[in-house]
């Protein structure tokens, strides 16, 4: 055994977010760690590493004992991990990011720099070249190892921080979350990677809640709940494990199975969904329309003559894989980024040379991806921050009351900061800071990011309650087949240009939908 | 104008007639890097006045009482500072950011007005006469040390050490889980700084024959002024808070014909490259002038993927 944890137990104030988990990784191997959001996942990881100090229990890695020791010194002892929401130097090059991971087993050269040596110079040398060797072999170009590394591409940043952790040569690797906010192309990229650095001899610990990712890279899985362990074995066994399909997917399980996040699904299995029919033409009279819109950052082109249109009273879905260009258009529509060329009006408005205040004030909203809530603030503030500017008191109470009510869980917790609430909580009180400017029109992006499939759920049913409710939606999604269910109309956004429109219905049952996601 | 015109015209000259300026520019430069080395390793420390303080301080009673060679008591002045500096950054270093300069401000008013007004010692806050004091003379130490601090400084953050800080100006957490120490580096770079800026602070009470225990000298402003040095000069490179000392240094020269208006003047300037060169006047990106992000319709901030 490599990592041997026995009965650890983490609580914060009242909860239990390890409750006595005894896990065993074998030496050479693949060990999964899934479980629903909150499950514990996380504070295991850091308390292994040091980041949270244990409370009780033990953890060994081979015969060195890990427990209470600092992270500096777990991470010298060969424990490396990635980190859930990328912590790269995001200043330094990626070169400078990779030399930093070997700090613990470079000799102190202090003095023979400042002296100017030659064998620094030769030790530089060696360094670098190892650090391209070892970007490599993160799947990553040597062409970028000059860039900032903030200045990465999203999968590119991820892969940076695995080559990081690679520099420390580490006896063990845990990966939290490698393959989060990535479409279908880039996690089978992300799991042959996996499988390369396991073959090379690399124990590996992964977490993450994509199942297909980890029941077809893992040898054995262990699944949290609640912070404790509810099941322990091959893939096989833990996913038929009555337990763990219930805390998983929650009830009426079957339907989530076939649209989990990053299931791609082939269009036998998509038939069945029963989607209406709906209006497919473009509308006559938009409330929103786009026209030959083109954004570019720098020399970058990031939209490509887009147009599409929105008409009162739709759920317009704009789908893509990461980097397609979809926040870009959201951002460029609220007045965040002005466009290079092209024209975008809402109900009379001209977007693209209005303030972002007038457009609020117009009835466009966005919700931004990553839901940008004030974490110290508490719920209530959040909302009542929303409401800044209103002077009607009594209306503005009244309004915050109405979205407590729609989301329950906000009203339940409106006095605890809004930094304490899970993802998908937090998700809930972006769209009801939302609501409460008063939208005609909500631009919601990515409101399933980084969520476990029963909040996603959840996050759906509220947007289709408030579509039912009156308010126009344009949707910017990843996870295309939730999207599409929900959604009168779709644009397909590939690499900055929309290739393809049409109904939800249509286009779930559109092969080249899959192709623009999987890039094939 | 005169000023520059002597500069061009005749620099022996002005080298002659300006050397006390050259060499408080000298001195200077050497708390920028002092300032650089905290800010380079990610702590908003604004302790420099109160090393400085004790620099000269124990240079000039050293040289008053003991009649000690002036290279030994500036020996003994950086080694105090720097133990002063340790014991000091026990306690202040768990703190971060705002926290850590209010900590630091705390540092150097408790020593300037509890200790150096307060012992007769130090002269009980009326200044202490140094008959010693050699303000022509110091000109060519002051600069070669200055050479020398870049040299080092320029060279620190090359290689193991300099990595390990920038890791932890970048993000502490992710500098652990590379097994960087992160405690004890950052008290590295309190300790070397708190000694330079001792070292700055001997040589300087030297070059007059007054040591003068106000706050332009060790207190708040002084401190404030050496953040500047960092700020307008960009910290991102040794040259850059040097560039700043010169700059801050010279002002009163460049703008002399601004006459009763000198000081609105000065302010103007210094906002004006804040707002133009938000990164320094030394940064990444070179000496380049760009626009400000609020100027109308220029490139497309808040970048995002997807």
């Amino acid at each position: 055994m490599l990592l041997r944890l026995d009965s650890v137990q983490r609580h914060f104030g009242g909860v239990h977010a390890v409750d006595g988990v005894s896990l065993e990784v074998e030496k050479g191997s693949i060990q999964g760690l899934i479980g629903p959001n909150g499950a514990g996942k996380t504070t295991l990881v850091n308390v292994v590493t040091g980041y949270v100090p244990i409370q009780s229990g033990r953890v060994w890695l081979e015969s060195d004992e890990l427990t209470a020791l600092p992270a500096h010194r777990i991470a010298g002892h060969g424990v490396a991990r990635t980190f859930q929401n990328i912590r790269l130097f995001k200043d330094l090059t990626a070169l400078e990011n990779v030399v930093i991971g070997m700090h613990t087993r470079r000799r102190d050269d202090t003095l023979a720099q400042v002296a100017t040596l030659p064998w620094f110079q030769r030790g530089q040398k060696q360094r670098f070249d190892e650090a391209i060797a070892l970007l490599e072999s993160a799947g990553l170009s040597p062409s970028v190892s000059d860039r900032r590394a903030g200045t990465l591409p999203y999968g590119d940043q991820r892969r940076l921080e695995i080559a990081r952790a690679l520099a420390l040569q580490p006896r063990l690797l845990i990966l939290d979350e490698p393959a989060a906010g990535m479409n279908p192309s880039e996690k089978q990229g992300m799991r042959e990677l996996i499988e390369r650095l396991n073959d090379t001899g690399l124990t590996i610990l992964l977490i993450d809640h994509d199942m297909r990712l980890v029941m077809g890279v893992c040898k054995r899985v262990a699944v949290l709940n609640f912070g404790k362990k509810i099941a322990d074995g091959t893939p096989e066994e833990v996913s038929t494990d009555p337990g763990v399909i219930k805390a998983y997917l929650g009830t009426g399980g079957e339907k989530e199975v076939r649209s989990a996040p990053g299931a791609t699904g082939g269009t036998a299995e998509l038939g069945e969904t029963a989607v209406g029919a709906r209006a497919a033409a473009e509308p006559e009279k938009a409330i929103l329309d786009v026209f030959e819109l083109t954004v570019n950052y720098g020399a970058v082109t990031a939209v490509h003559d887009a147009s599409f249109r929105v008409a009162a009273g739709e759920v317009v879905a704009l789908i893509g894989a990461n980097g397609a260009g979809k926040s870009t258009v959201l951002n460029t529509l609220s007045g965040l980024l002005r466009p290079a060329s092209g024209s975008a009006t809402f109900d009379g408005l001209d977007l693209t040379t209005a303030r972002p205040s007038e457009i609020v004030r117009h009835g466009l909203v966005q919700v931004p991806e990553g839901r940008e809530i004030l974490a110290r603030q508490t719920v209530l503030e959040n909302l009542e921050l929303a409401t800044w500017g209103r002077h009607d008191a009594k209306a503005t109470a009244r309004d915050i009351e109405s979205v407590m009510k729609r989301f329950p869980i906000l009203g339940e917790r409106r006095h605890l900061g809004a930094g304490t609430l899970s993802g998908g909580e937090q998700q809930m009180l972006a769209i009801a800071r939302g609501l409460l400017a008063r939208p005609r029109l909500l631009l919601l992006d990515e409101p399933s990011l980084g969520l476990a499939p029963q909040m996603v759920d959840e996050v759906f049913r509220a947007i289709a309650e408030i579509h039912r409710e009156g308010t126009t939606i344009l949707l910017v999604e990843q996870n295309a087949l939730r999207a599409l269910e929900i959604a009168d109309r779709a644009y397909v956004l590939e690499t900055g240009r929309i290739p393809l429109s049409g109904t939800g219905y249509d286009l779930l049952h559109n092969p080249s939908v899959r192709r623009a996601y999987l890039g094939g | 104008m005169d000023f520059f015109i002597q500069l061009f015209s005749d620099p022996i000259g002005f080298w002659n007639s300006h050397s006390l300026l050259i060499s408080q520019i000298g001195i200077n430069g050497m708390i920028a890097i002092s300032m650089f080395l905290v800010l380079y390793s990610g702590q908003l420390s604004l302790a420099a006045p109160g090393f400085m303080a004790i620099g000269a301080y124990t240079a000039v009673l050293l040289e008053l009482h003991l009649h000690t060679p002036f290279a030994l008591d500036v020996v003994v002045a950086v080694a105090l500072a720097a133990v002063v500096g340790f014991l000091v950054g026990l306690p202040v270093l768990r703190l971060r950011g705002v926290f850590l300069a209010i900590a630091t401000i705390g540092f150097v008013e408790a020593l300037r007005l509890g200790v150096i007004l307060n012992v007769p010692i130090t002269g009980e806050g009326l200044g202490l006469k140094n008959p010693y004091a050699d303000p022509l003379g110091g000109i060519n130490p002051i600069l070669v040390s200055l050479a020398v601090t870049v040299f080092l400084a320029w060279r620190l953050t090359k290689g193991r050490l300099g990595s390990a800080w920038a890791a932890i100006r970048q993000d502490e957490l992710a500098a652990l889980s590379q097994g960087i120490h992160v405690a004890r580096y950052k008290m590295v770079a309190f300790v070397i700084s708190a000694a330079l800026a001792a070292y700055a602070g001997a040589l300087e009470s030297h070059l007059q024959f007054f040591v003068d225990p106000g706050d332009a000298q060790y207190g708040v402003t002084r401190a404030v002024q050496v953040l500047t040095f960092a700020v307008l000069g960009g910290s991102g490179f040794v040259l850059g808070p040097v560039v700043g000392a010169l700059i801050i240094t010279l002002l009163p020269w460049i703008f002399q014909s601004a006459g009763a208006y000198i000081n609105i003047v000065s302010g103007v300037f210094l906002i004006a490259v804040i707002v133009f060169r938000p990164q320094g006047i030394v940064g990444r990106g070179g000496l380049a002038i760009v626009r400000p992000a609020w100027w109308p319709r220029t490139r497309a901030h808040a970048p995002s993927p997807g």
